[in-house]
């Protein structure tokens, strides 16, 4: 049965020979200015406010995808569309900045990620980082736990970010963060207190971005805590190695717990991270267990602890000349340890990117195939081209 | 003054032309058919479609439909369908309006119009009468052009809107007469004839001539009339008296006439000797004389009983010139979208019905009667009434009555006893005992005046019309007082204390008033016009009796109001001429002061005697006052604050409208704030009164539901209300459905269904209970006391523990109601969120006759992953049984319907194919479903009347004549073992369990004092069933414990221990009832204290019982084999009478013969000394569980399922629900036709609480088998059953059964603490079976650890059923022939028993039920062969139960069908192309009665 779902991958693989002979054809056409005019454009964003020591500029990113999906494929599920047609994504305007350059803001909406509770709010926070030995940030932001979850989306080697990640690791909520460049630029610490998390209504739904307005009404707070360490250079931004050049590796963890009123959640991560002559490799391992604080009173069929774990790995490689990379990642998902059933899953996606400015423009093509490893076997395999824009 | 003034003003004026212009256009008088669905209402319940009839004028719109057939409950057309008022706003035109108006008929004597029947029109010539056709019609009759009037006319013959009534046709009575078997003896109708003057002692009586007496057959005329500025629609309906049958015309003698007559000729009554018989024969035929005018009707002033109009009394059978009186009034169902109001009684007529029921009063016999009644929908109103023409008052009235209008109960036999027999009062002739006694209960109970004596109004007294108002009304009260005085106390005087005389004005005098004989959510039938008293002429010595008197008119007024009742009564009482002043009002917050709309005020009658009196503090106070005072609720009017669209237009907080004079008390009342206090107001005629109302801040709890991984998950919160010292309410709490609240029971104040686990809740300030459930496989989260602040908000958070393990099976309901149907208002959304928050994981949208597809709600709630659905109807034939199929094509273009497959005028057959013609995708995962198939109208195999015990069709009476049933198809899939939370409707009860629960029921319900609930043993069945069943009760508990006994033994005392411990929970229930505050609520626990009884009883099926069932056959087989039982329907005393009798022979003679009749102490002796007859089956109703083991036994293999046929939240979607084996638990992975592939293929198991799996194998022999497989055991080993049964921690199981063949082959007691979840989990050892067999466990609880409540509710009061409603109607008619049914019974007929009702225990907790489908097991490796199949034709194919209809070959005669069907040509194939299937022919008169396509 998954011989033809891997069958677009094979296919999208036979096409790197292709697009090696492109290669030469771009090389010789000369350089693409389009891209060397758009790129500082882009990176300096839409407008640029300056008042002395005050600097802020806006920024925006959308993303719109069309393609096809199966019948069975659901939004709730993780699935990047529902029906096929177009489907917009993501459209984020934002502005940050600094003042005395230690202390940094940044705001920014999601229009369009209706899957959040919590209003179009995404980010909101200020930083102050008088020392590389110590900063704080406080207010809606990034949950330090899982690397694949804090590098930015748009700067994946892929369409999204990994389904296992978005299910099961917080994304930005409400909280502090004390951070500390232990060895400067290579070892980092992070420790932070954050709003309670609390869960969407299914597995692939991930953690909802509650609590904003209102303070933890329900969950009381969470504790987490991160170690990253670049031993050798540093990694960049971005999963794939657009830049190029020697080896550089970044690993390190995460752990956290959530101390809700009813169930309380802990959670740990590893992650390792490798970029070397336009090849890269990001693997990451996330598990976390819930558990009731109320206990049942009897021995039950069904356990009331609810452990899952995700792995995945991507791999990739950008072919410079004409600036297009081959990435395909691989992750297993359990979102119940105890149960086997269609939550037990391998994904597959194979993800041909053409980056016409960098991550700031680019085109992506990808096929995903979910491998039900119990259960009944689902038609929720997609193919999507995406667009994003960024500045 | 330039140009430019001008040009502005010219085009100001034609600007305001053009918009005059356009709004007359839309707006103006006019009746027209509508051409497109601009033209349309539209609103949650608007039906009309392009093709019916539009009538407008500037105030209110009404669609009238188009000649049917149609999807609505008045199956021909020419109804009322939508209503609304004119709307202004763009957003609520051209069909976005707001009827909320279900649907109204005319009817007369029970017989509506049906446009598509022709009337007929009576030719006279020397050839004889000859009838030709008329074609009704709906039609434009005036456009309104005129400006004067819009009318449509609907003309058309009378039709039976229920199969049933076409035992009022002519032909079938006297075909059904034809013969009949009395007392054993068969005879004909001449016979019948000529015994009948003897029965009833009058010589003269002829059966035919009170034939002829009886109104059967009518055309229709109903004009629709909207006049300018009138927000009413006038209704005039015409009834004119039609032949009753062309039969009768076709023997009339030749008449040449050249006459013309307006209003038709006059009919005689003409004789015929017959041959062989002493009873001439008679028939009306037309006759060369015009008929009278139509008479206009009186109207109904005060409730009385209609059937004595239209049956009339047997003082008026044996009077020759006797002419059966018409009953007209109109076939109303608001809908649910607009619950029903009346005064007096509130938004509660439920109440108003079984209050009266447990005190003895049928409102058959004792309507309701209102001065309207009232129906409120979302900014949309209606009011329904009638104006008496000839209301008259004081000396104006020209009789007056005096009359008992109060009697105090303890007087009630006395009086009862005094009226009896009285001949020279105003009463029947020799008023009867029981009759004497039922108008007594009925003046206790409704407060109905019981007129004694006639007294013409002293004209000698009256000052005039032209004297002083005021000297003229003191002159009038002089006059009543001197009446009261004299003749008043020498006639009180007859009665003795406790009676109270009155002097009323005659009926003519009174106001109008509408009788409500019966009232349900949605429909009634409301009975408006009488015409009686009329009689026959004589045209001369020997010449025939003539009635000239054929038509009658009769007009109702149907008005529209905004919102609330007051804005749709206020034109009413200026109809009826009611003097009234104005009540306005303004709502508040407090303390805000913040005003609020969209609350309900209530104006209540002020039971205080005097003003100074003190003020009811609650509505509850008030209520004991008002009940006492006015015995009803005193509920005046309704009003809402910022009615209708006001509160987006002029939000202010105000109400107002026109009231009657008088003290009140006016109260504001929202479900989320409570009440507000009492407020006293003084209204005057033609002045304006105000009140100021304050209602607190409703408080809010913000919840948080979650699973144990943290997701948030939909859940139910049950709000249970808590009383002063924190213990949870019962009932309806503080809940005030009289005032709209819901009626949850339990006290449950509130219930939210969320879907997303996340919300927050408004509720009244107080304190509360809170269950936090998902269904079935959670467990429940309970914080036993939240206290809930005004405009405060408190935080909740629980998390639901999934306990059940189901993997691999799907929790489905495929039995589902919303919106669409006719007989629910439930939201879409609402359903949606509630089948989820019920735990259910996929559901079939089955409205009725409509195709519903809630993929779009599923969607728009962002509920997918928890859902998935069927595209589904419910195909609803009134009488013939409802199906469901699954999945459907959904037409989104073939009308509201969407493409459901109609069914009036065809053949069982032919719906079962029409509904095949919808299916969406390969008949291997279509589904078709019998619904509730035992539940009598709507119920197919009670409809076909299958004999539970050999299959075979008993017809007696309708079902005899039942042309669309005629033949049987059997092609359907599955069928509802369960429906609803009916735990009694599973197994057949014996005749014991029958008879003890309702001669107790009796008993109950004849108390008139709560103290005397310690019922006398001996005389009394209640105090058999209060006391302990046997005398070991208190060795039962260890005995079923002790592992020194064997196995059979402990199993008995397990028996008796549950006997002890269910009748000693009823002894405390009972004694408790005894404490309770009032009769009418002790009544109430003691009968849920006998129904939990009895269902448990029922619930428990022994060896006995169920051999007794399979032993039973009909009468004639019985006589020839002694081995068997015969049928005897639920008469106990027929089962047990040759028994008891040889030891008691008293039992078995009557008291007329010296013996005591079947008494108390009888039914016990039954039950002690003949338990084999005790336990024989009450067979007037079957029941499902033993149709399926028939089934089983002899392979008609049909898929058991359990759904909830949930209309509403208060009835739990999901309860039962059915697993099916779909492979995965998860709804977002599942695939509907899967689910239907594995349904199909038996993979099911029915969860009423308990979810059991079930799997066999043979000891030695490898292979194992589910649920729905066939294990083939040809080994030597035994049989070992893995049996596991789960329930959540909050209820168990205590009874595991293994079934085989249609008997029990295992039963195991358990007893586990509810928190187990694995109730029982363990391989049971099985004999390996001779035969091939099936084999399904179903487990059950019966102790109160075994109860759902209240998470899970009980019917708070039972259910309605019809039998219930004929028995009420047969109660009053019972009285009112109470002599002639004294002398029938003395021939040996028991009309008592045929038409009194049966029944069953319908309202007690929630017990846990479960049942498996079976595992086949083949022991000869040939395959499966059911243990009693039959395959008669050798084709492979097991024949199916002698009731379906199978091809046949008409060559073989007789022997080519099972016995009773004939080889006859399928309805609708002829000639060459005939299809021969066996059927049940229909008799030669019945053909034609029902309209059955060709």
């Amino acid at each position: 049965m998954h011989v033809h779902r891997f069958s677009g991958i094979l296919a999208m693989l036979c096409c790197v020979p292709v697009l090696a002979r492109a290669e030469e054809t771009a090389e010789a056409i000369g350089p693409r200015t389009f891209a060397d005019k758009a790129l500082p454009v882009l990176q300096r964003g839409a407008a640029r406010f300056e008042a002395g020591p005050f600097e802020a500029s806006l920024h925006g990113r959308l993303n719109v995808w069309t393609g096809w999906v199966g019948s069975d494929a659901l939004l709730s599920e993780g699935d990047p569309m529902q029906e096929y047609g177009f489907r917009m994504r993501r459209v984020r305007f934002g502005v940050d900045g600094s003042l005395f350059k230690t202390v940094t803001f940044g705001i920014e909406m999601d229009l369009f990620d209706s899957e959040k509770q919590g209003g179009p709010l995404y980010d909101a926070w200020v930083d102050w980082t008088p020392t590389h030995w110590f900063g704080f940030q406080v207010g809606f932001q990034k949950f330090p736990f899982a690397k694949t979850e804090m590098n930015s989306s748009a700067g994946t080697a892929h369409l999204d970010r990994a389904l296992g990640v978005k299910a099961m690791a917080p994304s930005n909520t409400l909280g502090l963060v004390i951070h500390s460049d232990l060895w400067k630029d290579h070892l980092r610490l992070t420790l932070g207190v954050f709003n309670g998390l609390q869960r969407n209504a299914s597995f692939w739904e991930g953690y909802e971005g509650v609590g904003v307005s209102l303070g933890s009404r329900f969950q009381r707070l969470a504790y987490v805590g991160r170690l990253d360490i670049e031993p050798l250079a540093r990694l960049g931004s971005g999963e794939p190695d657009l830049q190029g050049g020697p080896v550089r590796l970044g690993l390190g963890g995460g752990g956290f717990y959530s101390d809700g009123k009813t169930d309380e959640i802990f959670g740990a991560s590893g992650y390792l991270h490798l970029k070397a002559y336009g090849f890269h490799f990001l693997g990451e391992a996330i598990w976390d267990r819930a558990r009731p604080q109320k206990q049942p009173t009897t021995v039950t069929t069904t356990p009331a602890e609810v452990d899952r774990v995700t792995a995945q790995g991507t791999i990739g490689y950008f072919i410079r000349p004409i600036t297009t990379g081959l990435a395909v990642r691989t992750e297993y998902i359990d979102n119940h340890m105890d149960q086997k059933d269609e939550g037990d899953q391998v994904v597959v996606a194979a993800t041909l990117t053409h980056y016409l400015v960098q991550h700031y423009l680019k085109a992506s093509f990808e096929y995903q195939t979910r491998i039900e490893l119990h259960g009944r076997k689902l038609k929720n395999d997609s193919a999507i081209l995406g667009i994003q824009l960024a500045f | 003054m330039n140009g430019r003034i001008l040009w502005r003003g010219a085009l100001l004026g034609l600007a305001s032309l053009l918009w005059w212009t356009a709004c007359t256009d839309g707006r103006g008088l006019r009746a027209k058919r509508v051409e497109s669905q601009a033209e349309l209402i539209g609103g949650p319940t608007a039906k009309g479609k392009v093709g019916d009839y539009l009538l407008e004028n500037d105030r209110i719109r009404v669609v009238i439909s188009g000649p049917g057939p149609t999807f609505t409950a008045g199956l021909f057309g020419g109804t009322v369908l939508d209503v609304d008022l004119q709307r202004t706003r763009s957003q609520d035109v051209q069909g976005r309006g707001f009827d909320a108006f279900a649907e109204a008929f005319p009817l007369a004597n029970l017989l509506i119009v049906n446009p598509m029947n022709p009337t007929r029109a009576i030719r006279l010539s020397d050839a004889g009468v000859r009838a030709e056709d008329v074609q009704g019609s709906v039609s434009v009759f005036k456009d309104g052009s005129d400006g004067q009037e819009a009318v449509i006319r609907v003309t058309g013959h009378s039709a039976y809107i229920f199969d049933v009534l076409k035992m009022l046709n002519r032909d079938f009575l006297e075909g059904m007469l034809n013969p009949l078997t009395v007392a054993g003896l068969e005879l004909d109708m001449y016979q019948l004839a000529d015994l009948l003057p003897a029965l009833v002692g009058e010589p003269d009586l002829n059966l035919f001539g009170l034939l002829n007496r009886l109104q059967i057959s009518f055309d229709f005329q109903t004009d629709y009339i909207l006049r300018p500025g009138e927000p009413f629609l006038r209704q005039v309906t015409t009834v004119t008296l039609a032949p009753q049958s062309d039969r009768l015309l076709q023997g009339c003698p030749p008449t040449p006439c050249d006459k013309t007559c307006e209003f038709g000729y006059a009919v005689a009554e003409f004789s015929e000797t017959v041959s062989g018989a002493s009873t001439p024969y008679k028939r009306m035929c037309p006759v060369c004389q015009c008929a009278e005018a139509p008479a206009e009707m009186a109207t109904f002033n005060e409730s009385r009983d209609f059937f004595q109009v239209l049956l009339g009394t047997l003082d008026g059978w044996v009077d020759p010139l006797w002419k059966g009186g018409v009953v007209t009034g109109d076939f109303l169902f608001f809908g649910s979208d607009a619950p029903p109001f009346a005064p007096g009684f509130g938004f509660d007529i439920d109440r108003k019905v079984y209050e009266d029921l447990w005190q003895g009063v049928g409102t058959m016999g004792s309507p309701i009667a209102a001065e309207w009644v009232a129906g409120v929908g979302e900014n949309v109103s209606y009011a329904w009434a009638t104006v008496n023409p000839r209301e008259r008052r004081g000396f104006d009235c020209p009789g007056h009555r005096l009359a008992i209008v109060r009697i105090t109960p303890d007087r009630e036999d006395a009086v009862a006893q005094a009226l009896t027999g009285q001949n020279d009062l105003d009463l029947a002739k020799n008023l009867a005992a029981r009759d004497a006694a039922a108008r007594v209960r009925q003046a206790i109970v409704d407060r109905r005046p019981i007129p004694l004596v006639s007294v013409p109004t002293d004209r000698t007294s009256d000052p005039g019309n032209q004297a002083d108002p005021a000297l003229r009304d003191q002159a009038y009260r002089q006059w009543v007082a001197g009446v009261l005085s004299g003749p008043g106390q020498a006639l009180a005087a007859r009665f003795g204390e406790g009676v109270d005389l009155d002097l009323l004005p005659a009926h003519d005098c009174l106001p109008s008033r509408v009788l409500v004989p019966l009232f349900t959510t949605s429909a009634t039938a409301v009975l408006t016009h009488f015409a009686e008293g009329d009689t026959l002429k004589a045209a001369g010595e020997d010449a025939p009796l003539v009635d000239d008197r054929r038509a009658y008119t009769f007009t109702r007024y149907l008005s529209v109001g905004e919102g609330d009742v007051a804005t749709a009564v206020a034109p009413l009482y200026g109809l009826r001429g009611t003097p009234t002043g104005t009540l306005e009002g303004v709502v508040f917050e407090d303390p805000s002061r913040k005003p609020l709309s969209h609350i309900d005020v209530f104006l209540l009658q002020d039971p205080r005697e005097k003003p100074e009196d003190p003020i009811p503090t609650s509505f509850a106070a008030y209520r004991r006052l008002a009940v006492d005072r006015f015995g009803n609720s005193g509920i005046v009017s309704h009003f809402q604050s910022d009615v209708g669209l006001r509160a987006q237009t002029e939000p202010s907080g105000s109400f107002e409208g026109p009231v009657p004079p008088g003290r009140y008390l006016a109260m504001a009342h929202d479900p989320e704030r409570g009440s507000s206090a009492l407020e006293p107001v003084e209204v005057r005629v033609s002045e304006r009164s105000r009140v100021l109302l304050f209602l607190q801040a409703p408080g809010e709890v913000a919840y948080r539901v979650t699973d144990q991984a943290g997701n948030r998950i939909p859940a139910r919160l049950s709000f249970q209300a808590l009383d002063e010292t924190g213990k949870p309410l019962d009932w309806d709490g503080t809940n005030e459905p009289e005032l709209g609240d819901h009626r949850y029971d339990h006290g449950v104040r509130k219930a939210e269904h969320s879907g997303h686990g996340e919300g927050t809740v408004r509720l009244a300030p107080g304190r509360y209970r809170v269950l936090v459930s998902r269904g079935m496989e959670y467990a429940v989260a309970e914080v036993p006391d939240l206290e809930v602040a005004p405009a405060q908000t408190v935080p909740l958070q629980v998390t639901l523990i999934r306990e059940v393990d189901t993997t691999g099976w799907l929790a489905g309901d495929f039995h589902v109601h919303a919106v669409a149907s006719v007989d629910s208002s439930l939201p879409m959304e609402t359903r949606i969120r509630a089948a989820v928050a019920e735990g259910l994981e996929v559901v079939a949208a089955t409205d009725h006759d409509h195709i519903v597809d809630y993929g779009p709600w599923i969607r728009q709630e962002g509920l997918e992953n928890f859902l998935k659905y069927e595209v589904a109807a419910e195909v609803s034939p009134l009488e013939y049984g409802h199906f469901n199929a699954f999945p459907m094509r959904y037409d989104d273009t073939a009308g509201f319907v969407h493409g459901a497959p109609g069914w009036h005028g065809l053949t069982m057959r032919q719906i079962f194919d029409r509904m095949r013609e919808m299916r969406d995708g390969p008949p291997e995962s279509f589904v078709m479903e019998a619904n509730h198939p035992r539940d009598g109208f709507m119920g197919y195999l009670a409809q076909l009347g299958v004999k539970g015990y050999d299959m075979t069709r008993k017809r007696p009476g309708m079902e005899l004549c039942n042309q669309v049933m005629s033949e049987a198809p059997c092609d359907f899939d599955s069928f509802e073992v369960q429906n609803g939370k009916n735990l009694q409707y599973l197994h057949t009860p014996t005749v014991g369990e029958a008879e003890r629960h309702n001669r107790c029921y009796r008993e109950i319900l004849d108390l008139r004092d709560a103290k005397r609930l310690a019922f006398e043993p001996g005389a009394s069945v209640c105090a058999w069933l209060l006391v302990d069943p046997v005398a070991d009760c208190d060795r039962a508990e260890a005995a079923a414990r002790d592992p020194a006994l064997g196995e059979a033994e402990r199993l008995a005392w397990a028996v008796t221990r549950d006997h002890c411990a269910w009748h000693r929970e009823a002894r405390e229930a009972f004694q408790a009832a005894s404490k309770a505050d009032g009769l009418l609520s002790a009544k109430r626990q003691a009968l849920e204290a006998l129904k939990a009884l009895s269902l448990r009883y029922q619930l428990e099926r022994t060896d006995l019982e169920n051999d007794a069932f399979f032993n039973t056959t009909s009468e004639e087989q019985a006589a020839s084999d002694p081995t068997k039982f015969a049928d005897v329907g639920c008469s106990q005393q027929k089962a047990c009478e040759a028994c008891v009798g040889k030891r008691h022979p008293e039992c078995a003679k009557k008291v007329s013969d010296g013996g005591t009749g079947w008494t108390t102490a009888c039914v016990i002796w039954c039950r002690d000394e003949c338990p084999e007859h005790d336990a024989r089956p009450c067979t007037d109703r079957f029941e499902v569980l033993e149709d399926w083991f028939h089934f089983l036994d002899i392979g008609f293999d049909k898929v058991g399922v359990a759904n909830s046929d949930s209309h509403g939240t208060a009835k739990e979607i999901g309860h039962p629900r059915t697993y099916v084996q779909a492979g995965t638990d998860s709804p977002a992975a599942a695939d509907v036709r899967d689910v239907n592939r594995a349904m199909k293929a038996g993979r099911v198991t029915l969860s009423s609480g308990a979810f059991i799996e079930f799997s066999l194998r043979q000891e030695g022999t490898p292979g194992q088998a589910s649920i729905g497989d066939v294990l083939t055991a040809t080994g030597d080993g035994d049989l070992l059953a893995h049996i596991r049964v789960q329930t959540p921690s909050w209820y168990r199981v205590e009874r595991i059964e293994v079934w085989s063949n249609s008997r029990r082959v295992k039963q195991i007691f358990v007893d586990p603490p509810k928190e187990v979840i694995e109730d029982f989990n363990a391989e049971v050892r099985l004999p390996r079976p001779e035969i091939d067999s099936w084999y399904l466990v179903i487990a059950y609880g019966t102790s109160g650890e075994a109860s759902m409540s209240p998470v899970y509710k009980r019917e708070p009061y039972g259910n309605i059923l019809i039998s219930t409603v004929i028995a009420l109607a047969a109660d009053q008619l019972l009285a009112n022939f109470s002599s002639l049914l004294d002398k029938v019974s003395s021939l040996g007929l028991d009309v008592s028993s045929l038409l009194g009702s049966l029944e069953l225990p319908d309202s007690y907790p929630s017990l846990a039920w479960g049942a498996t489908n079976p595992i086949r097991v083949d022991v000869d490796g040939g395959g499966f062969r059911p243990p009693r199949a039959v395959d008669t034709n050798g084709d492979g194919v097991w024949d199916p139960p002698p009731f379906c209809s199978v091809p046949c070959d008409p060559s073989k005669g007789e022997a080519a069908c099972p016995a009773g069907q004939a080889c006859l040509p399928r309805i609708g194939t002829s000639g060459a192309d005939a299809v021969h299937v066996c059927q049940s022919p229909t008799p030669e008169y019945c053909v034609g009665l029902q309209r059955v396509s060709p």
